[in-house]
């Protein structure tokens, strides 16, 4: 598996043979950072924020990242089990999303 | 001469089990030369890195002995920045648009700088018959470099990196960062506010304190050491602009920029030329400095299977470099004397140390080597040029110490213990370029 989603391998550079697999949804808090200082202007204002990085539960090294929301910053409970959630951005943008569980 | 290419990869070492390095002490690092500093550009001719990396280049030349017309390559970094370049349909500076003969992209000799663009500008380099470019800074022109007078491309190679940092904060109006969606490969990670290569390192750093049982207190001590180090280098920014000396105290009270990545965890964006005078082994014995031979020199192409490296693939890529760097050389890790890792976020360095395996250290072991005596005096010298953190962002510090160390004229930062071999490249974990430097060609 891979992601985010390329055109060929990430190992061997072939298109042949990729195809997409659906997964659970499920995963784990791997670990986080707390950003005081982004670069990206339309974050700035939501400083401090966690991102905290998930690993999938069908590989673990298949990662996607997460505010967590509803979470406060710096207090991520690393190691909890998360279900995603499709949100809307701002901007219109649908993107996965990861809420705690456990 | 046709237009300049990017170096192939034929000329890089990025696999194991090649054995010893063919031009195993065959290639010297002779001659130095660096620019003055700056922390922005001011829009002055003068202190253009066009300006700079003449007067980087004649420094070079001068250092090593060598004329102009000796000089028959020449390889550089065309991209002289990691932040911004000058805005499209901004009239360059009146000044610099007369001084200089321009080439086809606007940004040469201001936020870039090509091969052409020097040969235009420099007529004394009447005799220069091979060029190349490399991609991403001076470690990788120091491999290609390296490589191309192995292989008998060029025999006396100038070597340029140019840094540019131009007005306003470093990254943070450019491109998607300042929009209010997420275009193109942005949307996999502005989105949730993942922008910057410091939150990835601090992220990597993260997974490895709580592998092994350490924390952001323990870099106290390699940040002060870099800081002190730095500040013996006459070449430096800080050395010239702001000798503040750094203590443990200011460390650990910076605020955040990723937590954990404090504000003293990053670099400093400056503006500078660097250039390395290059020749084989046979034409450096006759030059102005001794030679600081290269006994290998290694490339990491790690390729990262998801959004963000894990500690896994940093570990296992930085492993492989060591592996790499000593098979090609022909030495152990207890031949090292001292290494110059990259450093530009301070919390990586212990991932290059450890692959390494330097001054006896295994994997989760160097904030435990930091915690002893890691300076210049002692005996497991630690990044003895100070590196980014030390002297401001160059990616050329670490290169510029091990040649000087190996020569002998480290000055102040000349470490204690005799200056054998030592080891210097970057930059990230996520794919770099190497070099293995003796002061014998043996």
């Amino acid at each position: 598996m891979q992601y985010p989603p390329e055109n060929v391998c990430f190992d061997c550079d072939s298109a042949s043979g990729l195809e997409w697999h659906e997964v659970s949804g499920r995963g784990t808090i791997n670990g986080y950072v707390v950003v005081h200082d982004s670069r990206l202007r339309m974050w700035v204002p939501q400083q401090p924020y966690n991102v905290a990085v998930i690993h999938i539960e069908e590989d673990h090294t298949i990662n996607f990242f997460s505010n967590l929301p509803g979470t406060k910053a710096d207090q991520v409970p690393v190691g909890s089990k998360v279900q995603v959630e499709f949100v809307e951005t701002q901007s219109g943008q649908k993107i996965p999303e990861w809420q705690i569980v456990s | 001469m046709s237009p300049t290419q990017n170096a192939p990869a034929s000329l890089y070492r990025t696999t194991e089990g090649l054995g010893v390095w063919e031009h195993r002490g065959k290639v010297a690092a002779v001659g130095i030369g660096h620019s003055p500093t700056a922390r922005r550009w001011d829009e002055r001719v003068e202190s253009s890195i066009g300006s700079w990396a003449i007067i980087a280049l004649r420094n070079a030349m001068e250092d090593a002995g060598v004329s102009p017309d000796q000089v028959d390559g020449l390889v550089i970094v065309p991209a002289a920045t990691t932040g911004d370049l000058w805005a499209p349909g901004n009239p360059l500076p009146e000044d610099f648009a007369k001084t200089y003969e321009p080439t086809d992209n606007i940004n040469d000799g201001i936020s870039s700088m090509s091969a052409e663009w020097i040969l235009k500008n420099m007529p004394e380099l009447s005799n220069v018959q091979f060029t190349m470019h490399a991609r991403t800074c001076m470690s990788d022109a120091v491999v290609v470099a390296a490589q191309a007078v192995g292989d008998g491309l060029t025999k006396t190679c100038l070597v340029l990196k140019t840094w540019n940092n131009l007005s306003g904060r470093y990254g943070h109006d450019a491109g998607s960062n300042a929009l209010d969606d997420a275009p193109g490969n942005s949307q996999w990670t502005n989105p949730w506010g993942w922008g910057a290569a410091a939150i990835t390192f601090a992220y990597l750093f993260d997974q490895y304190c709580r592998k092994y049982d350490k924390n952001h207190d323990m870099m106290a001590p390699f940040v002060v050491n870099e800081k002190r180090n730095g500040l013996l280098f006459p070449e430096g920014f800080w050395a010239q602009h702001r000798p503040e000396p750094l203590t443990v105290e200011d460390y650990l009270a910076a605020r955040w920029i990723a937590k954990p990545a404090n504000l003293f965890d990053c670099d400093l964006p400056i503006q500078i030329a660097v250039a390395y005078l290059f020749t084989t082994a046979d034409r450096a014995k006759d030059m102005k400095q001794p030679p600081a031979y290269i006994l290998n020199h290694a490339s990491d192409r790690t390729k990262v299977k998801s959004s963000v490296q894990t500690l896994d693939e940093c570990e296992q890529a930085t492993d492989s470099i060591g592996r790499k760097l000593y098979e090609g050389a022909g030495i152990t890790a207890s031949d090292l004397s001292f290494e110059n890792m990259y450093d530009g976020y301070t919390l990586f360095h212990q991932f290059h140390i450890e692959g390494l395996r330097y001054a006896g250290i295994e994997r989760g072991e160097a904030l435990d080597l930091y915690q002893t005596d890691i300076s210049i005096e002692g005996p497991n010298p630690v990044s003895p040029s100070g590196g980014n953190a030390g002297s401001g962002r160059t990616r050329t510090w670490m290169h510029t110490d091990c040649i000087q160390q190996l020569q002998g004229r480290a000055g102040a930062r000349q470490i204690k213990k005799k200056a054998e071999i030592g080891v210097s490249g970057g930059p990230t974990t996520t794919g770099g370029n190497f070099t293995v430097w003796s002061a014998t060609p043996d």
